[in-house]
């Protein structure tokens, strides 16, 4: 793609379109650092609530996860 | 077994010794005399922090002796007596953030804000959107649960997690307690009745903090009556 063609549809949409991969891939950078502290904290504090804090980090990591990858999968880039 | 038996044979053994035979009476003596004194005295000790902690009203954000609580380099004696956390009110900012963020979604829709979209771009923005929603509670969420203050038998623990990405543990035996103190002040502290607690301690880390705690005079009396009841 030429730099003229990059720039022509230049907008929202278009910013839009750039941020929203990066904001997902961000958010499962986010989540990948809380599951590690999630795992860090119940060496230190470990309750009976650990299983189900564990189980919803990795339920909104797969969601980031999926957002990223819907991207790819629908070419929305 | 057999010194349950031989007890009603006082008399006989006395005889015994009496007689030249001293072996069956070393044998009875065998358990050190203070030994069981101690472990009552012990025992007796365990059960005035536990009606020390009985006497915290508890609820959401401060619970006595919970089940199932462990935490690292606990002894195998110790027992957890209250976990502290910061009062419920206090999550009002992100519980707050979170559902403006969820309603701003519905005015989008309503106004036709994302008009201007495709639709595969304006279900990536909504589901990009309302992930960030649950981003926003799950950190608050986290931060409260893991912001936690421990009062055990033994000692005080303060487990501070600021921002999910840092943590400080610091720690103070019962009786390296020198003074505790607390404050309540604002709107809210005086309506929902939360504060924070200071413990002077003689430690390394000079001072343990339970910020925004509920009951805190309750919490500073308690640890008061346990620090008197350690050093005793």
């Amino acid at each position: 793609m030429e730099l003229d063609n990059l720039f022509n549809g230049f907008g929202l949409v278009f910013l839009l379109k750039w941020f929203l991969p990066f904001l997902f891939l961000g958010q499962t950078i986010f989540l990948l650092i809380v599951g590690r502290q999630i795992s860090l904290m119940s060496n230190l504090f470990k309750t009976n609530m650990d299983f189900l804090l564990k189980s919803g980090n990795w339920l909104l990591l797969a969601l980031a996860i999926f957002g990223f990858l819907s991207f790819f999968l629908i070419r929305l880039i | 077994m057999a010194l349950i038996y031989k007890a009603p044979e006082k008399d006989e053994t006395s005889k015994d010794s009496k007689s030249g035979h001293p072996q069956e009476t070393s044998s009875l003596k065998k358990t050190p005399p203070g030994s069981s004194l101690k472990k009552k005295k012990k025992k007796n000790k365990k059960e005035i922090y536990h009606d020390i902690a009985q006497e915290i009203r508890a609820g959401v954000g401060l619970s006595v002796e919970p089940r199932g609580v462990n935490f690292a380099d606990k002894a195998q004696d110790e027992e957890v007596l209250v976990v502290l956390r910061r009062h419920p009110i206090t999550n009002a900012p992100w519980v707050a953030l979170g559902l403006v963020m969820f309603f701003i979604m519905f005015f989008a829709f309503h106004f036709g804000w994302l008009n201007f979209l495709s639709s595969s771009l304006e279900a990536a923005a909504v589901y990009a959107w309302l992930l960030l929603t649950l981003l926003v509670a799950w950190s608050g969420l986290l931060s409260w649960y893991f912001n936690v203050s421990i009062i055990s038998d033994k000692r005080v623990i303060d487990i501070d997690f600021h921002d999910l990405i840092y943590r400080e543990v610091s720690d103070a035996n019962l009786d390296k307690i020198e003074d505790v103190t607390h404050n309540m002040g604002g709107l809210l502290g005086i309506v929902f009745n939360f504060g924070d607690v200071y413990i002077q301690t003689a430690g390394a880390k000079p001072q343990i903090e339970f910020l925004r705690v509920p009951h805190p005079a309750e919490v500073a009396s308690t640890l008061r009556k346990l620090r008197e009841a350690a050093t005793d």
